[in-house]
Parts: structure tokens; sequence; C-alpha cells
């Protein structure tokens, strides 16, 4: 055996893993180098994990492991949640893991776990030693589990979806700066991946997250063939007209109850926003959780209540809309929720619940009508009419998207709202709703609001973009210019998340109970300076139909248009 | 996928049935319904039967358990109106009546029971002693239920309603009260053991069931008292498996029909 | 943890308050000779407090232990809801010969210790793939996982549900004190017999006094869960 060899931290000959009755992976061979990102990605269920643990010899019980294994150096699994220890400080789970595996004293430990958390940019880093882990935040936290990991030096680390449900724009750069740190201390790094929509998913290579990637499918690993860039979407004429729904200064808060001076708090989700959106148009909604998009796609809707503001459907305001106008607006706005599954009563029939739609946002139609409604409206999604005689608990996740979308279709709405309507989905399911969705919307010219973390699904599907934060709009412009220059910091860290390559913000989002002064983005933004402190910025045109609310992206847009005017 | 719709096994995947099932699957509950339907008849061959030591445990069994399903029943009524009630009322009034009930719910209120057995003297009747009991088990009910029908209010298929413009009132009878049933009946079922374990208790005390009046309590405590360790087995096994029992179903139908996640 | 210990039993002080009052009130509509009445309980207390309080330590640390570990544990727990402390009072008072007082002890003590059992036995299994796991990853097992982790898991599971087992405890006392002649004379005692006799105003100043002791062994558990659980530190 040559000496590259005996350094091999990981290598797997063929391995399986069988149950009694089946076989979950079928004789894998690979090998991951010192310093090597190795991603692994396959559907869900496609026994990432159990491959994750079983190279941490903790397989789950009555999972036969045969094949060879050979691990040179200390190995560490990150499980998918992260866990830390929830009873004590994170400064004594360093220490205690440390001692435990080298033998380290107290100080040296402490002083290595602060270096740890700092590799992660975590601010102030020996503070938040004394920190329980249900105290941090979700990123946080998971900064932490990474940097304990990495803290114990492993020649190996076995990372299963790390900060799967963090937002892009953290993920992105939590998993850059593992990369870059495993890469420095000749780590060898094994990458699950988590289903879509997920960067590990996607093509790590060529963003540079991962040096290497291998597909789990069918028991097997395969090398990934390369995908076709998907065709750019057809550019399409913007639609013009007057405005259908036009939104004006809505405010939507929750009380929080009193505060012991017995002053009123409020939480303000939606924070003085307005919109526009012709017939036909299509929109964006872009911004982390948080941001207020999916709380602004139901107060359009009425589905929560708005505190202040105004919204106009064809002309009338639905707050003081009567019941009877109220009904006709409903019949014209429809809306997809997250969780398609929780949207339909688990108690009745898909057909049963389709019915009660129509029948009330559409009284007049005859029963017959209606029955021939509904087997439309079932096969222009793809579903089989037997649909309707089936309750929600024995559909799949793909079946219930399309039924929550016929159901949102029947009344023949004019204004399609969606919240992450595929969140729910992965791979190819996923890409064959957005497909369908896109489609019928195009058939139908339905007007589109479309609220996603992920900007560049989101840019896809409409033709224009709103970046949300903490509840205002911080840029506005056409999908084409968002994906290819957009000019607020916090929307290019979205749109490079969506690209994989390391988002220039750091921190986490400020509370939205205490926003900071000034710019709401002040604290994480690589831009700011003293009078972002100072002045909000308040959104104003920078080129045509391009609004950006950013002192920096501002002046520079002045200073453009004078050269460019002095230029000729 | 499933097989079409209209076919003979789709009645099995029907929402109750596959509740029935997950009821079913938890084996304590299993047995603990397998346990009180043979209790059931037990009683009734006993009181028909009687005789012996064993025919009058199981006629005791008639008394104990007459006494804690009209009892219990009583107090989950009760704990579900206080909830609902604090729920409908909104959010000020739900948490001026929700927090003496989380704070009753930490008391001793079982010993309310003797106390008014007490206090009633050697006549008293059996209704007035059957309210104090429904009034010891409501507490517990109303704080279960209250979180039930809270999740339940979040449920997101009644924003899918709201959007279908489907108006207040039909939310309420169409999608509000069949979802609820389940998490309620759960919740409202606790109120049985509690019933019984009070009677029991206080009976055997002396301060339960009227004279007159045999339960199983009553059995135990003469049974304790003269140091009849022979007397004492039979309703002490019959108690012991019947609040078993009752303990299985209650903990399968939390976990079967909870929407709360079922931990609490 | 001073702090801690003292606002969580401050926070019980109204209660004990409205306790006495209610006791107060009734008592003295029920007649004269409220305030010796009251006196009496009170007195009578700390005998029953000296059977509760190391017999829930005892059970809850005990099942905490055995519920972790599963097997007899898991048992344990499965039949605990079929042995409520009364039921254990009378069928230990008809068998014991000797040491009365230790089985009145164990009638208190097990379904105490059944209830830890399952509560610890649950969070043991709801951490086996998260924290667990998690710490498995980082090479940590064996006794160290048992002692440091699972343990401490389970046993802030059986002290945050220390709340209704202080209701069932209270409960059991009363019965050992009734049904076991000698060695318990404690409020519980005072308790049936005023209520066998007739005597409102004692009885309910015995039933408040009793009450309260719940209250304040809530207040003291809320401390101990928040102790060794920081979560539990917050509310
Ligand atoms: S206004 Fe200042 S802080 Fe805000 S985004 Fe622009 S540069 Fe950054």
């Amino acid at each position: 055996m040559s000496g590259s060899e005996e350094r091999t931290p990981l290598r797997v000959e063929g391995l399986s893993l069988l149950t009694s009755r089946d076989i979950l992976l079928d004789r894998l061979s690979f090998a991951v180098e010192p310093g090597e990102v190795l991603a692994l990605s396959g559907d869900a269920g496609a026994g990432k994990t159990l491959l994750l643990r079983a190279l941490a010899s903790l397989a789950p019980k009555g999972i036969t492991v045969l094949g060879d294994i050979h691990i040179r150096g200390r190995r560490i699994l990150v499980t998918q949640d992260g866990a830390l220890d929830p009873l004590r400080p994170l400064g004594a789970q360093f220490t205690e893991l440390l001692a435990h595996q080298s033998g380290m004293d107290e100080r040296t430990a402490l002083r290595r776990a602060a270096e740890a958390l700092e590799r992660f940019q975590v601010p102030a880093a020996a503070r938040r030693l004394a920190l329980h882990p249900h105290e941090l935040g979700e990123a946080m936290r998971w900064r932490a589990a990474l940097a304990l990991a990495m803290a114990a030096e492993p020649a190996l680390l076995l990372a299963d979806a790390p900060a799967a449900a963090l937002d892009p724009t953290q993920r992105v750069r939590l998993l850059s700066d593992l990369a870059a740190w495993t890469r420095e201390a000749g780590t060898a790094l094994l990458l699950a991946g988590r289903p879509q929509p997920d960067p590990i998913q996607a093509d790590p290579v060529h963003s540079g997250l991962a040096d290497r990637r291998l597909i789990l499918a069918q028991g097997r690993l395969e090398a990934p063939e390369e995908e076709p860039t998907p065709a750019p979407p057809p550019v399409e004429p913007a639609p013009s007209g007057p405005p259908i729904l036009s939104v004006r200064d809505l405010r939507v808060a929750f009380p929080l109850g009193r505060s012991w001076r017995g002053e009123e708090r409020w939480l303000t989700v939606v924070d003085g926003l307005s919109i526009e959106l012709a017939e036909g148009e299509t929109l964006a909604l872009l911004g982390e959780t948080g941001s207020g998009k999916s709380v602004l796609a139901r107060a359009i809707l009425r589905l929560v209540p708005p505190v202040g503001g105004q919204v106009s459907w064809l002309g009338t305001d639905l707050a003081a809309a009567p019941p009877e106008a109220m009904r006709r607006a409903r019949r014209d706005l429809q809306i997809l929720f997250p969780d398609p599954l929780a949207a339909l009563d688990p108690l009745m029939t898909i057909g049963a619940q389709l019915a009660e739609t129509l029948e009330s946002l559409r009284p007049t139609r005859s029963p017959a009508d209606r029955a021939a409604r509904m087997a439309e409206a079932l096969e222009e999604v793809g579903l089989p009419t037997a649909v309707l005689d089936l309750h929600p608990g024995s559909l799949r996740p793909a079946e219930a998207a399309r039924a929550g979308l016929a159901r949102a279709l029947l009344p023949e709405p004019r204004l399609l709202v969606c919240d992450e309507p595929a969140a729910t989905l992965d791979g190819a399911e996923r890409a064959d709703f957005l497909a369908l969705l896109q489609a019928i919307r195009r058939r139908r010219r339905l007007a589109l609001l479309y609220a996603t973390q992920d900007a560049a699904e989101g840019l896809r599907m409409a033709r224009r973009g709103l970046v949300l934060l903490l509840g205002r709009i911080v840029e506005s412009a056409d999908s084409a210019v968002l994906a290819a220059g957009a000019r607020h910091p916090y929307s290019r860290a979205l749109v490079a998340a969506a690209g994989l390559v390391r988002p220039a913000l750091h921190g986490d989002p400020p509370s939205p109970l205490r926003p900071p002064t000034g710019c709401a983005l002040r604290l994480r933004c690589p831009l700011a300076h003293d009078g972002c402190a100072q002045v909000p910025p308040s959104l104003d045109p920078v080129a045509p139909g391009h609004r950006v609310a950013c002192h920096v992206a501002q002046d520079e847009a002045q200073d453009g248009a004078q050269s460019g005017g002095k230029a000729p | 996928m499933h097989g079409p719709a209209g076919t003979d096994s789709h009645w099995r995947d029907g929402p109750w049935q596959k509740a029935g099932q997950r009821l079913t699957a938890h084996r304590p509950a299993a047995a603990g319904l397998t346990v009180l339907a043979a209790l059931m008849l037990a009683v009734a061959a006993g009181l028909v039967a009687g005789g012996g030591p064993v025919g009058a445990a199981l006629a005791a069994g008639h008394q104990s358990l007459t006494f804690a399903l009209f009892a219990g029943l009583g107090g989950a009524a009760l704990g579900l109106l206080w909830a609902a009630t604090a729920v409908a009322l909104g959010e000020r009034a739900e948490r001026a009546m929700m927090t003496p009930a989380t704070a009753l719910t930490g008391l001793p209120l079982a010993l309310a029971l003797p106390l008014a057995g007490g206090l009633l003297g050697p006549e008293r009747g059996l209704a007035p002693m059957a309210v104090v009991t429904a009034l010891i088990a409501a507490p517990a009910v109303a704080v279960v239920a209250r979180d039930e029908l809270r999740a339940l209010l979040r449920r997101e298929f009644l924003s899918a309603a709201q959007a279908a413009g489907i108006a207040n009132g039909r939310r309420l009878r169409r999608h509000i009260l069949p979802n609820a049933v389940l998490p309620l009946a759960a919740a409202a079922w606790t109120a049985l053991p509690r019933a019984l374990m009070a009677e029991s208790l206080a009976s055997l005390l002396g301060l339960g069931l009227p004279e007159g009046v045999t339960g199983w309590g009553t059995a135990i405590g003469a049974a304790a008292r003269a140091g009849d360790a022979v007397a004492l087995a039979g309703p002490a096994l019959l108690l012991a498996l019947t609040l078993w029992a009752l303990h299985g179903v209650g903990d399968g139908m939390r976990l079967a029909f909870s929407t709360t996640g079922g931990h609490r | 943890m001073l702090s801690l210990v003292l606002r969580r039993v401050l926070a019980a002080v109204p209660a004990l308050l409205g306790l006495a009052l209610a006791a107060g009130v009734v008592a003295a509509l029920a007649g004269p000779g409220w305030a010796p009445a009251l006196g009496a309980a009170l007195a009578a207390l700390p005998a029953t407090l000296a059977l509760i309080l190391p017999a829930l330590a005892l059970g809850t640390g005990l099942g905490a232990l055995l519920g972790v570990l599963g097997g007899s544990g898991a048992i344990l727990g499965g039949v605990g809801p079929a042995m409520p402390g009364f039921l254990l009072a009378a069928v230990f008072a008809v068998t014991s010969a000797t040491a009365p007082v230790l089985l009145g002890v164990a009638a208190v003590a097990l379904p105490a210790t059944a209830q830890a059992a399952v509560l610890a036995g649950r969070a043991r299994a709801g951490a086996e793939d998260t924290v667990l796991l998690a710490a498995r990853g980082r090479g940590v097992d064996g006794s160290a996982l048992l002692w440091r982790l699972s343990l401490p898991l389970g046993l802030s599971a059986a002290v945050g549900g220390l709340r209704s087992a202080v209701a069932g405890t209270v409960t059991a006392a009363v019965a050992v004190e009734s049904l076991f002649g000698t060695g318990f004379s404690g409020a519980g005692r005072l308790f049936v017999e005023a209520a066998r006799a007739g005597d409102a105003s004692m009885a309910v100043a015995a039933l408040a006094g009793l009450c309260g002791l719940a209250v304040l062994l809530n207040a003291l558990c809320g401390a101990l869960h928040g102790w060794i659980d920081p979560r539990a530190r917050m509310a």
C-alpha cells in the first residue's frame, strides 16, 4: 500500500447495508482524501443519513453492515439536527469534549472554543460560551455545533445536511466557512445534502463549496452527469393596463401584550408596504424568514387582519367591502399554502372540499356544471378524478400540492398568491409542480404573487421582484435586473446565496422586536457607514423601473448618472 | 399509488377509521379496551349470579363504575364547557379563566370529596357527591381541552376555508367541530379515571358513597380496617385493573387523536 | 439559584394567602373555634411533610434512574396507573406486621417512582435520535453518556412532571395516615377524623393546610426543575 493511501481518512470498499428484507445500500466504494470536501446528494430516502451513521459505527438496530470501512484518525458525526446538550452551557460542552478526547485542560479548551467560534464569524465569542443552547438562535446553534466538532480536530468530519432549516443566506455562508476550515486543517469532509431546495443537492462543485460530488440513487453511488442549464424563460412583454390589485401603506402588527410599564407592545411584521399589480403581471416577494412576505401574502387576502393601510381589488377597498363584494373578490383572489396537506381538512374528501369551495364562491352554478368544473380542474393539474373520493390523509405531498392548486383554480381566479407553494416537495416533483404552475399561469393569464426565500426560484417564476426586509421593500426591479445586478447589499446576498456564493452579510437578522435605528440592515451590511445609523433610507428610483432603499446604492447611482451624463 | 377510489378497500382509508387504527395500534390502549369490555361483562354477570366473595366484589364494581361513569361524564362536560367558553370569549377572558384551572390541577383536589362526604353527613345523597366529583375532574379536562382547541384553531385548513369564502358559522359547523371531536374526546376521557380514583379514595376513608351503597373503595376500606387480606384482594385487584385499563385507553387516545403532539 | 427559589416561592404567596383566606372564611362561617383549628392544622403539617418529602425525593430520583435504564423501569411505569397511593396504602395496611413506617413511605413513594420512570423513559426515548445520537457522533459513549447526559435529561423530565405527582402524593399521604394506625399523625389524619366527625372548621382548616403544602412543594419543585434544566428557568 502506498504512503498516500495510509493517510486517507476514509476509504470504503464494498459497503452494503442490509435489513432482513432489503438491500439498502449496495456495495459502495469511495474514499475521501485529507482536506477534500465530498458532497453526497440523493433524493429523500436514498440512504444518505444511514450511510453516514454506518460510517460513524452508529447504524440503527436491525441493520447489518457488510464490507470494509477504513478510517484513519478521529471521526466525528454531526447529526441532522446538530443537537447540543440542552442542560449545559457551551463552554462546558467544549471543555468536556476536549478533555475527553485529548486531555486538554480547561483554560486551553476554552481558548480553543472561542477560536473555533470565531472561525464562524461569531462576534464576542468568549462571552457566548456562558450561554445555553436554547439561548442561541438557530444559526448560532449550528455554528456552535460545527465549531464543537471542528475544535476536536477530527481527521474525518461527517456532516448530515447541516443547518438545513436555515435561510439560504446564512446556510451558504456557514457551509463555505466550514469548507474553508476543513480544507485548511486537512480534515476530510463528507457533506450530505437534504432533499431540495438545497445547495448541496444542486451543484456545490461549481461554486467551490465542494470538490467532488456523488449521487446516491437506488442504493448505489453515481457520478453526476452534466445537467443542462435550464433554458432561460421566454421574456414576456410587460403587461400594461391599470392595476387590478393595489396595496397602499399596508401595516400588519400583532399585539404582544403590555410591557411592565404598561405600554402596548406590538410586533410589526409588515410596515407600510405599497404594491401595484396589473392584469397578468407576475411578482416575486423575496426575503429571509421573518421578512414578512408570508404575512403580506395573507394580509392581501385578509386572512390576517391588517392594522392599517388599504388593499383594493379592482378599485374596491377590501376592508370596507360588504360580504357580497368580499365574496366576489375572494373568487378572483386565490392562494396556495406552504403546506398543502395541512391546508386540506383531514376529515373531508377532496371532492367535498372542492365542491364546498365552488358552492361558496360560485353559488349560481348548477350541480352538474360543478361536477364538470371539478373534473376539468383536476385534469388541468394532472390528477385522476378518483382523487375526489379520497381523504387528504391518503395523498402524497405532490398530489396534495396539486389538489390545492386545483382548489385554487376552481373559482377561476385572476390573481394567484403563492406562499412557498413547493416547500414540501423535492427533486423532480418540485420542478414538475413549478413547471405546471407556470404553464397554467400562462394559459389562464393569471396574475401571480410568489413569496419565496429562494431568490433564484422566485426570479425564474416572476417577471418582477420585490425584496423585503423586516416588512419593508428594500429593492424592486425586473427579475432579470435583480438577477444580474441587484443594487441593495441584502438583495445581492439573497441572489448570491441562491447561486451558492458566500453572501457578504455578517451576523444574524435583527430581532423584529428591536429593529436597529436607521437602516434595518445596518448591523449586517458590509457597506454600512455612519449615515446609515441615523437616517433610514427611503425607496427611491435609481433607474427606470428600479427602486432601491440604500444610501450607498443611491449615491452610486447618482454618481453613475452624473458621469454617464458627462461622458458623451 | 393508492388503488382507485370506490373499491372495497377504500372505506378503510377514511380518517375516522385511521384514527381507530392508530388507537388500537397502541398496545396498552388495545389491552385496556379489552379489559374494560371484559369487566363490564363480568360485572353484569356478577350482578345476575351474585354470591360468594367474587360475586360481591363484582357487584361492588357495579356501584363504583356507575358512579364514576356519571360523575366522570359530568366532569368532562364541565371541563369542555369551561375550555370552550374560555376560547370563545377572547384572549383576556381566556387567561382569566384558564389560570385558575391550571392552578387547581396542582392541588390535591381529590380530597374535596371526603370533605364533602363528611360535611354532608351519613345521610348524604348520591347526586351531590357526583356533582363534587365532577367538579374535581373538570379543571384537568379544561386545561387539556383548551390546548387542543387552540392548536386546532391555528390549523391551516381553517385559513384555507376562509380563503374559500366560507362564512364563520359554516366554518365552525363543517370544519372546526368535526375536527375537535377526537382530540376533545381524548381530553374528556381523563375525567373517568379521575372520578373513579376520587370516589374510591373517599369511600375507602368511609366518606364517599353513602351508607348502604357498597363500592370497591368501601369494600377495600372495610377490609383494611378489619385486617382481612382475603376480602381486600378481590376489590383491590379489580380496582387496579380498571384504573390501569382506563389509563391505557386514555394514553392511547391522547397519542392517536391529539393535535398538540400528545406529549404533555 | 437562590433567587430562583425565592422567585418561585414568592410567586406561590398569593395562592397561599388565598387558601388561608378561604379556609378562614369557611371555618368562620361554620362556627366558632376556627382559630385554634387552623393552629392545630398548621401544627400537624410537619408530620405530613416528613412523610411526603422523603417519598417524593426517593421516588423521583429512583424513578428517573430506572426509567432511563429501561427494563424494570418500563415495567414499573407500565403498571404505575394501576397502583394509586391510597390503594397501596390499604394493601400495605392489611399486610403490615412489621415496619409500618417504611411501608407507609413506600405507599406514597411508589406511584411517584412509577410516574418518574415513565417520564424519564419517554425523555430518553425522545432524545435517542437527537441529543444522544449527536453526543455519540462526537465520540461520547458508555457510562459518560449515561451519567452526564441521559440521566440528567431523565431527571429533568421527571422533576418537570412533579406537579401532578405532588397532588397525588398528598392524597396518598392522607390515606396512609388514616389507615396506618400508629406512627403517622399528621394533617391528613386530622382531616379525615374531622371530616368523619362532621367538624367543618377543623376539616376545612386541615384541607387548606394540605393544599398550601402542595402549593409550596410545587413552587420548590419548579425551582428544582429550573436548577436542573436551564430551559425551565425562563417562565
Ligand atoms: S443604507 Fe447603509 S446599512 Fe443600509 S443597506 Fe445601504 S449601505 Fe447598508
